[in-house]
């Protein structure tokens, strides 16, 4: 007799590849800086408004890239607005389904990225960098309710813009990808701890923003927290598929090394630290590289999850 | 073919108990996976994981607010007004 998966997979595999990893990846980071910016802007303290400022400076750009990554990713890159758009004679209309996060996700993604162009220009007229009289005018609509509704509504979508990338693999008829419905949560949870990670280096440069490191540093011990979580129900759904043992092989467990790699900084701070903040203070000139060296891991680690839940798949 | 003495015969994808059905059917004259196809149990679409993948998200995200909450729990102000205050002077830290 012969044994089969738990879940039968038919279907070819769809050939991502780098530009579909690199937009996970900005993807994840821009809706971590969006939902730490929202937070830290509105519910932080006044010395948190410039690393708020840098949170909203990153969807924006981060978004054009991705949707450049995802065109260039298409077999006829310019169609990519039938995406969008139903070209099918004597059925012209808009696309939609909701029941495929990759239709959802771009018609979000599109909904999101005036949000986070908004947020953008805001960020930018706060800190003087541009003087128009439009930019005098959003800025003040942001001074009130307006601004607050219209980012948390923004980080809404961002959050969304994070996690569906998980949502649409997990939905794909792929081993690994469809064998775990806990992907989209994940991607989520390292998109936080990745944006929380970006935050911190970026603050690097602002020194106005060095009172903040604190809070980014807490909150990403805990988004790490989630991921590890994630990290064992996902195992746990494969375990339960049968898709284990491809999902560790080598050499795509490198990949889970360097993931793991990047979770242990934050994971070892909240073993060693508890939700302490570090002790406050410059940073010296020579110890600028080894503080940078635990985001960049984290960074990495986020690269190198979705890289294994990409390639792994498609091996 | 039962009544004939082939115990196992069936039609295979006559109903929609393989992926939703398969819009035609194939007489087998022993279970699927004796020809290595999917069977009622594993022939599983995988938009199975739609519901509960937005669902995992949305779960993530609300343990997410929480540590974000605890980790501004001593940060104290809160601006409801959403009016954010200028940033001071920037440059790179020392």
């Amino acid at each position: 007799m012969t044994l089969l998966a738990a879940s039968e997979h038919f279907a070819g595999a769809p050939e991502w590849t780098w530009f579909i990893l690199f937009y996970f990846f900005v993807a994840g980071l821009a809706g971590g800086c969006y939902f730490l910016a929202t937070l830290l802007r509105y519910w932080g303290s006044p010395g948190d408004e410039p690393v708020a400022r840098l949170g909203f400076y990153v969807p924006f750009p981060a978004t054009l890239i991705g949707l450049l990554l995802l065109t260039l990713d298409l077999k006829q890159p310019l169609r990519f607005w039938h995406m969008l758009v139903n070209t099918t004679p004597g059925q012209f209309g808009l696309n939609f389904n909701s029941a495929t996060p990759m239709s959802v996700g771009v018609w979000v993604l599109l909904v999101a990225s005036a949000f986070a162009f908004v947020a953008f220009v805001d960020a930018l007229a706060r800190d003087g960098r541009i003087r128009h009289r439009l930019a005098g005018r959003l800025t003040g609509l942001f001074d009130g309710t307006v601004g607050m509704v219209w980012n948390v509504v923004g980080t809404i979508l961002y959050l969304f813009v994070a996690g569906y990338t998980g949502v649409l693999i997990a939905v794909s008829n792929q081993p690994i990808w469809s064998d775990s419905w806990a992907l989209g949560g994940l991607f989520l949870a390292s998109g936080l701890s990745g944006g929380a990670a970006l935050l911190l280096l970026l603050a690097r440069y602002r020194r106005s923003a060095e009172s903040s490191s604190g809070v980014l540093e807490i909150s990403e011990r805990l988004f790490t927290l989630l991921e590890l979580l994630l990290v064992v129900v996902v195992l746990l759904t494969l375990i339960d598929d049968g898709t284990l043992g491809k999902a560790l092989s080598f050499p795509w467990i490198l990949l889970w090394l360097v993931a793991l790699a990047g979770m242990l900084p934050a994971l070892w701070d909240l073993a060693v630290r508890g939700l302490r903040a570090p002790a406050g203070g410059a940073v010296a000139a020579g110890q600028a590289w080894a503080w940078a060296a635990a985001p960049l891991l984290v960074l990495a680690g986020v690269l190198a999850l979705r890289a294994w839940v990409i390639f792994t798949a498609q091996a | 073919m039962k009544a004939q003495g082939s115990s196992e015969a069936n039609l295979y994808g006559r109903d929609d108990k393989v992926y939703g059905g398969l819009h035609a059917f194939f007489l087998l004259m022993d279970k699927p996976e004796a020809y290595k196809l999917p069977n009622a149990k594993n022939a599983v679409l995988p938009q199975r994981n739609n519901l509960g993948g937005y669902l995992g998200m949305a779960g993530t995200a609300v343990l997410a607010l929480f540590g974000a909450v605890i980790a501004l729990r001593e940060r104290g102000v809160r601006r409801g007004s959403g009016a954010p205050d200028r940033a001071p002077e920037e440059g790179p830290a020392p």
